[in-house]
């Protein structure tokens, strides 16, 4: 190299300064594509941002609802001791000093942390445009691993998807996102939240879009799946894949046994519809008392709920492990039944002392309790072979779910995730139904509804909305006689002599489609015998189909006088013809 | 910012993993402790208390399969079966082939009656997988299933497992388990396979006594009589008699003494044999029309009101599936043969008549059976005869 370098020394400058030219215009080529490649493949449009934001948040929410989970197991290790029944001492002063400590917490530093998760995450998307603050998070967080931890009858459930909201709604911030997107994420936050709480995403996801969400509307469902699905995989690899609840061989005989699946629906809607008697009666009562009780109410629940704890620590804290055990068969039915009443009671405490805390765990534990206890009977007054409590509780579980916090879609879906037992399927659905409509015949406002009126929300109430009749075009069309002609066909016209349909008709043309035109015109061109080409018409006219929504035909209608309703199997053939009118009417009927 | 918020949660990713660690840690700390403290309890007899802590190691370490089973064993210690079920049943649903599980599960359905179940979950125990001594462990859960089938009358199905059990059984070091069969064998009706079974244990240098015994009624019941006197003597040499025992001695000594179809007896002895039974028999129907106020020389005519048997016979014919008394009537036919055949079991007739040797002995054993149904079980040479009597009806068959 050095020899040929020596003897072409007039040689190499022009070559080196050529080849350095033709290597610049290669770089620059390089990176114009690497950039025009860049800007196609690797710059995310909103939607794009929106589906991966959608599993960091998944990841995020995971994480913190572990770090939730174990911080509340080790308050009670410090606070209860190791043993699930642990000693009087500790039960009556543990939840009773963590109430006070829980109360200063929330009046000085988390006001928000208070209250209803689901119901803040719905005043996030409905009222604050998805705003949720990272201090009700840190609240939320500290306040209720204290008080869960303590042995308040509270679960993690309702905080943690509260807290999932709050961290989606950080993100939202931070990435500067559009206000319609940042309302979008608190739920999605909410369903990862959730979703890592009870290890069930189709749950979360189910509960997201009947509770907060009330809409299936297709982007958010995606980015909802994602999130939930995100925080799972979290969740299962620090905390495992088992399932919450490891239900025994659970069995379904034969069909009379669905009787008594529908009596324990019936005892869980009249349980579900006290509850939630209970807790609306004394929740305004002891929000009205004086400023000074509310440093008080969460250590007088506290000290209440210890001094049941004496006796009955199964009804403390969340109380999982007293559903397995429920499910296991461990109790007799009057236990059961006891266990049951008096969680009610201490939930009810917990619950309306204000003292932070979800409901979503003690209701599946008053649901298995009194399922247990059905179950128990059943098995006493009938003789069954085996124990009917381990198939009564986790039917019992979904059917308290329906009953008490009004979702029932999830309530069924729940049972089968938690679980992982498709056995009992139909007499879920047929018990959490039965139990459903009686809570609903005779309590009218739902939870988590008549929870915000009494913060002073009036937040939307999806139960109704999903109730509501949706009118559609064929409930405000009319006949479409004398209106509709062909132009083939128009002498037809003359034999209308009054003018009384209106002075548009419609015509459907030789080569297809709609147009309308004026009918004194169309009366002129048929008596002269003309071609109906010779008409000025407008069109073509949109048609409409008898099963659209009324609102939808609000927006095709535009400035047309008149819209055919067509069959959707036939075109040609018409059903009827709408106007701005009839819709109007119908509105206002 | 989702740079920021990727690493964000890569931070938080990491503090998760180092908190779940811990978490995990303790939990596994917890339930060691709560474990061994249950273990301890066991040990010490405290069930409550084992309870409570298995509680506890379960509920820091929920799926744990030695902590549920443990717990379940507890329970069925302490009384609680259908309690212990659910845990068993939930562990056979993740591991179905556990023999363990499959054992308990067999003998809580075998305590509550539920035959059906308790033979799957025998046989899920037998053909499961055993963490230890797998073979074993499967001979004595089949032996555990042939006493549950034979408590349950049901000989048949107990004798096919023991025949399965018979295949497996070790050749050296197992006297107890042959020992063990052998009785089971016998419980089922299978004398023959027993008395194979009970030869195996003698056998062995150290065979216990009572070994002796069940191979002397083995012997017995198949109508070995020389063999079963052998064993019986020994039996009660080695103190393993009793009443029924030295029963069942003294008809096999007996038997073999007055049995004319004894094989290598010339003819007088068949014949003096033939007529000793046979005037014993009659001898016997005599003693017992007498006790029972039946007049066998009277003119027959149709007896008004029963004649009462004693309970011995009536348990005796009720088992033989019989009519719980014989006819008065019966005794007196019986009696008009007897004459009748008497005088042809001169030597002289039955010489030129060996025939007539059968005749005498089903008249015989005729007599004997229907004294058993009117004046309850015999002694002696009469329960001798009524032995051979069963021995040969079932060598018929």
């Amino acid at each position: 190299m050095s020899e040929i370098a020596g003897g072409l020394p007039a040689e190499i400058p022009p070559l080196a300064e050529a080849l350095r030219g033709s290597n610049k215009k290669k770089r620059t080529r390089i990176e114009r594509l690497w950039t025009v490649w860049r800007r196609k493949t690797l710059t995310l449009r909103e939607g794009q941002l929106f589906f991966l934001l959608a599993i960091v948040i998944g990841l995020l929410s995971g994480s913190v609802v572990v770090c939730f989970r174990v911080t509340i197991e080790w308050v009670r290790f410090w606070l209860l001791g190791p043993s699930i029944a642990p000693s009087p001492l500790r039960v009556v002063l543990a939840p009773t000093l963590a109430g006070i400590g829980v109360a200063l917490l929330v009046i000085y530093l988390f006001k928000r942390s208070r209250g209803s998760g689901v119901n803040q995450t719905k005043a996030a998307v409905f009222i604050y445009d998805g705003y949720v603050s990272f201090r009700t998070v840190i609240g939320k967080f500290i306040t209720c691993a204290l008080s869960i931890g303590s042995g308040q009858s509270l679960g993690p459930e309702d905080p943690s998807l509260q807290m999932g909201a709050g961290i989606a709604s950080v993100l939202g911030r931070s990435l500067r996102l559009s206000k319609e997107k940042q309302r979008l994420l608190a739920p999605i936050g909410a369903a990862a939240g959730l979703a890592a709480a009870f290890n069930a995403p189709i749950s979360a996801t189910i509960f997201v879009i009947e509770e907060i969400i009330g809409t299936w509307s297709g982007g958010v469902l995606g980015a909802v799946i994602l999130a939930a699905v995100s925080s799972v995989v979290v969740m299962r690899e620090f905390l495992g894949s088992a399932p919450m609840f490891r239900v025994p061989a659970v069995v379904f005989h034969k069909p009379t046994e669905l009787i008594g699946y529908a009596v324990l629906g019936c005892i869980s809607g009249v349980a579900g519809l006290a509850f939630l008697k209970f807790v609306a009666y004394f929740r305004p009562k002891l929000k009205k008392l004086p400023r000074w009780t509310q440093f008080v109410q969460p250590a007088s629940a506290g000290l209440l709920i210890g001094i049941i704890g004496i006796w009955l620590p199964q009804i403390m804290g969340s109380g999982y492990p007293v559903i397995d055990q429920v499910l296991h068969d461990q109790f007799v039915w009057k236990t059961l039944l006891l266990l049951g009443l008096v969680k009610i009671v201490a939930t009810g405490i917990s619950f309306v002392s204000g003292t932070p805390g979800g409901m979503f765990a003690p209701t599946l534990f008053i649901g298995a309790a009194l399922g247990g206890a059905v179950g128990g009977f059943e098995h006493l007054v009938f003789h069954q072979p085996a124990s009917a409590i381990p198939e009564f509780a986790l039917v019992g579980m979904g059917t308290f779910f329906a009953a008490f916090l009004r979702v029932p879609i999830t309530s069924v879906f729940m049972v089968v995730e938690v679980s992982q037992h498709y056995t009992l399927i139909v007499p879920t659905i047929i018990a959490n139904m039965i139990a459903y409509f009686i809570s609903r015949r005779y309590q009218k406002v739902p939870l988590f509804d008549f929870l915000a009126r009494q913060d002073g929300f009036f937040l939307p109430s999806l139960e109704e909305m999903r109730e509501q009749t949706t009118l559609r075009v064929e409930d405000a069309m009319r006949s479409s006689a004398g209106i509709v002609f062909r132009e083939d066909n128009l002498r037809l016209l003359l034999e209308q002599t009054e003018v009384k349909n209106g002075a548009q008709i419609l015509l459907w043309k030789s080569d297809g489609g709609w147009v309308v035109a004026a009918r004194e015109e169309a009366q002129q061109v048929a008596l002269n015998g003309a071609s109906a080409a010779n008409l000025s018409t407008k069109g073509p006219v949109p048609q409409l189909y008898p099963d659209q929504h009324l609102d939808e035909a609000l927006r095709v209608i535009g400035d047309w006088p008149l819209v055919p309703v067509v069959n959707r199997a036939n075109l040609e053939k018409v059903e009827g013809v709408l106007s701005l009118d009839d819709i109007l009417h119908k509105y206002r009927s | 910012m989702l740079t920021i918020s990727l690493l964000i949660a890569l931070i938080l990713f990491l503090i998760t993993g180092a908190v779940a660690r811990g978490y995990h840690e303790k939990l596994h700390a917890l339930a060691g402790q709560w474990f061994q403290a249950a273990q301890n309890d066991l040990n010490a007899g405290k069930t409550a208390a084992a309870l409570t802590d298995l509680r506890n190691a379960l509920a820091y370490e929920p799926t744990d399969p030695r902590i549920q089973f443990r717990l379940a064993q507890a329970l069925i210690a302490d009384g609680r079966d259908d309690e212990a079920r659910s845990y068993l049943e939930g562990l056979l649903a993740h591991s179905p082939s556990d023999a363990e599980v499959n054992l308990e599960l067999a003998r809580i359905a075998a305590k509550s009656g539920n035959e059906r179940d308790a033979l799957r979950y025998y046989h899920g125990a037998i053909y499961g997988v055993w963490p230890d001594h797998p073979r074993q462990d499967r001979l004595n859960t089949r032996l555990e299933l042939c006493r549950f089938l034979l408590a349950r009358n049901d000989d048949a199905g107990a004798d096919g497992e023991l025949i399965a059990l018979q295949s497996d059984l070790p050749g050296k070091n197992a006297t107890p388990l042959h020992e063990q069969t052998a009785e089971l064998f016998l419980k089922a009706g299978d004398a023959r396979r027993a008395l194979a079974e009970f030869r195996v244990v003698l056998n062995s240098p150290h065979a216990p006594a009572a070994a002796w015994k069940g191979a002397g009624k083995a012997a017995f019941t198949l109508g070995y009589f020389a063999a079963a006197e052998h064993y019986l003597q020994i039996a009660t040499r080695l103190h393993q008699s009793n009443p029924e025992i030295a029963a069942e001695l003294q008809s096999s000594r007996l038997v073999q003494q007055w049995d004319p179809y004894l094989r290598g007896l010339t003819a007088p002895e068949k014949w003096a044999r033939t007529r000793h039974v046979f005037l014993a028999a009659t001898a016997r129907l005599k003693t017992c029309a007498k006790s029972s106020g039946i007049q066998l020389s009277a003119p027959r005519r149709p007896v008004q009101g029963k004649t009462k048997a004693s309970p011995n016979a009536e348990a005796a014919s009720a088992s033989n599936g019989e009519a719980n008394t014989a006819n008065p009537l019966d005794l007196v036919a019986l009696y008009q043969k007897a004459r009748t055949l008497q005088p042809q079991l001169a030597d002289w007739n039955l010489r030129g008549h060996p025939e007539t040797i059968d005749a005498a002995m089903n008249l015989v054993f005729a007599i004997e059976s229907a004294t058993a149904q009117t004046c309850g079980q015999p002694a002696g040479l009469d329960a001798a005869l009524l032995v051979l009597r069963k021995t040969m009806q079932s060598r018929e068959r």
